[in-house]
């Protein structure tokens, strides 16, 4: 029993303390390799954005009809990947699952991670990037203010203010764990961790004030969150592209970002367990509890996909029939079948199995394949289905050059890049939840029996 | 400043006397700086023809038979990418009922293009490149675009201008046929008719007017496009 | 009067609470009472009165701020320029609802974040009593005392089981630096703020380099042309060749010269001197003045483009096309070739 569950399995607060700081300092010539590579790959990216501005975005493969491609197919999966961690750290949090606190804030950090990631994507497929300053709602040249009338700008509002929300979130919770950071550190980590926890002591004022404020946050980012992916999806919903123009797009997206982030978030907690030594913290149960969830998504998923499948195939309008023969027989087909092969056959294949879901190595490679599954998802839908419409005379293929290429390749190398470095100089684990959780909960014995229970933390 | 009245312009296309000489697209390349892109940017989908003649082969070798119209942007009521633009860069003249396009406010998002059901924006992926001699035949009444700017068809708004400031000057009313885009200009067999439907004397609203050949491109879509074409006997194309 | 702080630590909640209980009795009020904790302890496990929250006010707060502000964003700038884009009304009620609700939940949680920080009075510069072991799992108890009873307070602390007792003698004094930093970073949003707006309104005018400003459709409007382009072909004029004569040049034979001298002394010594060096009677009414056109300026150039200069003009010298025919052009520039010095 002690050793399934973390929280009934409550250690010395210094031992638990070490295991979080520890790995922070393990700074071996493993992490420095990684992080020169990744490091060179965020500098590519960098250059070949510079390069594409100097040049003009005719290096890519956009093409008329198909204008929006790669650079779109990033930003929306990188969105997607950033609602899982929220996801994690509010929504369970309101619905007290206790099984959250210890991957919030790995998951957390992923999604400021790839928040920001895909926040430099509109920037990347701008026509001109440098007058993106022209988007901000600020009286730009002219005293021109942007239009609201745009998806875009819904998109550029949704996604700064859930970006925002995000890291104040992430750093709130992050507070008392910076203070013991601070408590047990010495020289330049020190000073940071003293600049970074603004004096916290744990005072009952501090607390009381923390819960509140985390409430509120949590009770406010899940609506945000659940808008910001339905605006990205607005983005395609309202136009008149055939194939897009779907009132399902609003709740789709928001499942497929849940799906492809949960995979996600499984993926890195997969990795960090095993590079930072996390066995403790990081079990069998939430690698369950995700796994579980996971299989929920994918079912979802499936609804979502068919619904809009569904109508079109019904309907037999010549250009949704033209677009589901370019999937099911065109030169799309093996996407197409790879795709729902990755995001409803293995899954439903193999989550249903509790000793798959608790193995690591399985779950890792049952989430790749989400992966996999959710970028063509997302290439199907932005490149392959702009090359169709009402018009046969001006339809096209868009085939991947090189450019954007390496700068997707950039875009997840900015990912790790940024995580690993993060993950050498915040605490990964929220050591405070983790405590909190160990003192509420405790063993009863009911019969013959040993139950857990749990007493309730906001009352 | 007098008030300018309300116009609204109108292109009808007679696909019975369009022969598909492609007159008006090198019109429309000459008057409006449009830049030449290459065989090699053809091919991959980039051609930038503002006037282009959507060509269709029906039937099989050798019964084969060319179906074919001039489209250009339809300058649509309700333009479908105008309220996508986030900056404002394409807008509505309420006044002329023709959709603008303001290259210097274009950031490049390249929304318009794909909320545009006929696909008659052109993006500029490269500068454009006037070798030598051929900057001379620039004109010096339309903006040269550079690289990651939108661009579209106008109706020659350019003509538009200045033979309404002409006839503002000269204190009289617009006369009907005095404003003549390119494309029109060009074409040979007269099947570009340009004019102000709400003129009834004009040449378009009499085309128009109680036309049975008559009928508008993906009409169904509710953008209320300002070009017409009447049917041809066998060489229409969107029946 | 002198005060003191004493902080003592507790292994678990019981005899905390039993200390508090006890310091209460002695007679310390509870705000004199600090209860510092590695992780949130419930009020009541420790016989605490429940500390006041303002938070959730200050949220709602936000929240009006950011419903304003895209109050503002939306049915303010869509009034301010009314633009019509696609047959929307000139305030679409979707997408203004759209940018509220954002708007106002980026209110609640900025003004959440910031409360957090005010009602916390972070960030704290002043130096203040602590214990790090507290992050390891101990309950660190800080009362304020005065000298008289802080003995009796010590003893209580412990007689509970405290153990690492820390005694200051010390009073608190305000936190200036947290005064400061808030001055600043209001300042800094100020500055940053009045800047955009001095920018965008055109107050401080910065140029701003944009590629279409210099078009090449216009650029040869811009001021008379001063020499065909290469390789064009006028359609009216004489045929003026970039690199060629215009007409077939005449050989410099002694006739040429002599016809030359003649018509340059009628037609260029006024301005250009009888010796040709740019000192005619009227060269200084110009500036800048004539060419000297002995030296090598002049000298180094085409015949055909001297042909040019004559033709068309150059600056402020005039066409003389009318004055010479093109065979007695052609003698001027054999007369003119001939100064070369």
């Amino acid at each position: 029993m002690r050793q399934r569950h973390l929280l009934l399995d409550p250690r010395r607060p210094w031992d638990v303390d070490k295991d979080v700081l520890d790995p922070m300092y393990r700074t071996g010539r493993r992490f420095w390799m990684l992080f020169s590579i990744l490091g060179g790959l965020v500098v590519m990216w960098g250059a070949i954005w510079v390069y594409q501005m100097n040049w003009g975005l005719g290096i890519t493969g956009l093409n008329r009809p198909v204008m929006w491609a790669l650079y779109i197919v990033n930003f929306v999966y990188f969105i997607g990947i950033g609602h899982a961690g929220t996801f994690i750290s509010a929504a369970l949090r309101v619905l007290k699952i206790e099984w959250r606190r210890p991957i919030s804030r790995a998951a957390e950090t992923l999604t400021v991670f790839a928040l920001v990631a895909a926040a430099m994507f509109p920037l990347v497929h701008l026509g001109r990037s440098w007058k993106f300053y022209w988007l901000l709602p600020i009286p730009n040249q002219r005293q021109l203010w942007p239009s609201y009338h745009s998806p875009l700008l819904w998109d550029m509002t949704a996604i700064l203010t859930y970006l925002t929300g995000s890291i104040l979130f992430a750093y709130i919770g992050l507070l008392p764990d910076l203070a013991m950071a601070r408590d047990h550190t010495v020289g330049w980590r020190h000073r940071l961790y003293e600049i970074l926890a603004l004096g916290w002591r744990g005072t009952e004022r501090e607390w009381a004030n923390q819960e509140t404020a985390l409430n509120v946050f949590s009770y406010v980012i899940i609506p945000v969150m659940f808008s910001v992916h339905t605006i990205v999806s607005w983005d395609f919903a309202m136009a008149l592209q055939p194939g897009w123009h779907s009132s399902i797009f609003g709740p789709y997206f928001i499942i497929g970002a849940l799906f492809s982030g949960v995979a996600a978030v499984i993926l890195v907690l997969a990795l960090i367990r095993k590079a930072m030594h996390l066995d403790y913290f990081l079990r069998d149960e939430h690698f369950d509890g995700m796994g579980k969830f996971l299989l929920l998504l994918s079912f979802a998923w499936a609804y979502f996909y068919f619904n809009d499948y569904l109508v079109a195939w019904y309907g037999q309008a010549p250009v949704d029939k033209v677009l589901q023969d370019l999937f099911e027989k065109g030169w799309a087909a093996p996407l197409w079948f790879l795709m729902l092969f990755s995001n409803v056959v293995l899954p439903w294949l193999t989550l249903w199995s509790r000793r798959i879901r608790t193995s690591v190595p399985a779950l890792f490679f049952v989430c790749v394949f989400v992966q996999i599954g959710m970028y063509i998802e997302r290439y199907l839908i932005v490149p392959t289905t702009l090359g169709r419409n009402a018009l046969p005379f001006d339809w096209g293929i868009y085939i991947p050059h090189l450019p954007e290429t390496l700068i997707t390749v950039g875009a997840f190398a900015l990912v790790g890049f940024l995580y690993i470095l993060f993950s050498r100089i915040i605490p990964l684990i929220p050591v405070w939840e983790v405590y909190e959780g160990q003192v509420l909960q405790g063993l009863r014995r009911i019969g013959r029996a040993l139950i857990p229970t749990r007493a309730e933390p906001g009352e | 400043m007098p008030e300018l009245p309300e116009r609204k312009w109108t292109m009808v296309v007679d696909l019975d006397a369009c022969t598909g000489c492609s007159a008006c697209v090198v019109a429309c390349h000459t008057e409006n700086n449009v830049p030449i892109v290459g065989e090699e940017e053809v091919v991959r989908g980039r051609a930038m023809h503002w006037m282009r003649i959507e060509r269709y082969w029906e039937g099989e070798w050798p019964n084969v038979k060319a179906r074919y119209m001039p489209v250009m942007c339809q300058q649509c009521g309700n333009a479908p990418c105008e309220p996508v633009c986030p900056v404002y860069a394409t807008l509505h003249s309420e006044r002329e009922n023709l959709n603008l396009q303001v290259y210097n406010r274009c950031v490049g998002t390249r929304y318009c293009q794909n909320n545009d059901p006929y696909k008659v924006r052109f993006f500029n992926f490269f500068d454009p490149v006037f070798e030598g001699p051929l900057k001379e035949q620039l004109n010096p009444d339309v903006t040269v675009r550079s690289a990651g700017v939108m661009e579209k068809c106008t109706f020659c708004v350019q003509r538009i201008r200045r033979g309404e400031e002409q006839a503002l000057v000269e204190n009289r009313p617009l006369r009907d046929g005095e404003v003549v885009p390119a494309c029109v200009q060009a074409c040979p067999s007269s099947a570009l008719v340009f004019g102000d439907l709400n003129d009834p004397d004009s040449q378009a609203a009499r085309l128009v007017r109680a036309n049975q050949r008559k009928f508008r491109l993906l009409e169904e879509l509710g953008t209320e496009p300002a070009v017409y074409y009447l049917k041809g006997s066998e060489s229409h194309v969107g029946e | 009067m002198a005060e003191v702080l004493l902080l003592g630590l507790f292994h678990e909640a019981t005899s905390t609470a039993d200390t508090i209980d006890q310091l209460r009795r002695l007679g310390l009020p509870d705000e004199m009472i600090t209860v510092m904790s590695g992780m949130p302890y419930r009020p009541e496990m420790l016989g605490r009165p429940r500390p006041q929250r303002r938070l959730g006010r200050i949220s709602l707060l936000g929240a009006l701020a950011g419903c304003l502000l895209g109050l503002f964003l939306t049915v303010g700038i869509f009034l301010l320029y009314p633009l019509e884009q696609g047959g929307q009304p000139i305030v679409p009620v979707p997408p203004s609802l759209i940018i509220l609700f954002e708007a106002t939940m980026l209110g609640a949680m900025v003004a959440t974040f910031v409360g957090l920080l005010l009602e916390n009075r972070f960030p704290i510069f002043k130096s203040q009593l602590y214990d790090p072991r507290i992050t390891e799992g101990h309950i660190g108890v800080l009362a304020q005392v005065g000298a008289a009873l802080a003995n009796q307070a010590e003893s209580i602390l412990t007689a509970n089981g405290a153990h690492h007792l820390h005694r200051v003698d010390a009073s608190q004094p305000p936190d200036r630096g947290h005064t400061v930093f808030w001055a600043m970073a209001a300042g800094a949003v100020l500055v940053l703020a009045i800047g955009v707006l001095l920018i965008a309104y055109d107050i401080v005018k910065v140029s701003f380099p944009t590629q279409m400003a210099d078009q090449d459709s216009t650029a040869y409007e811009q001021g008379p042309r001063l020499a065909a382009p290469a390789e064009a072909v006028p359609i009216q004029g004489p045929v003026l060749i970039a690199g060629q004569p215009a007409t077939e040049p005449i050989s410099p034979t002694v006739n040429s010269l002599q016809r030359g001298q003649v018509l340059f002394g009628i037609t260029c010594a006024v301005c250009h001197g009888q010796d040709g060096t740019g000192d005619g009677p009227l060269s200084g009414y110009f500036s800048p003045k004539p060419a000297n056109l002995t030296g090598e300026a002049v000298q180094s150039l085409s015949d055909a483009e001297i042909f040019l200069v004559i033709t068309q003009g150059r600056g402020l010298m005039p066409s003389l096309a009318e004055n010479l025919s093109p065979v007695e052009r052609w003698d001027v520039i054999n007369y003119v070739r001939s100064l070369k010095k």
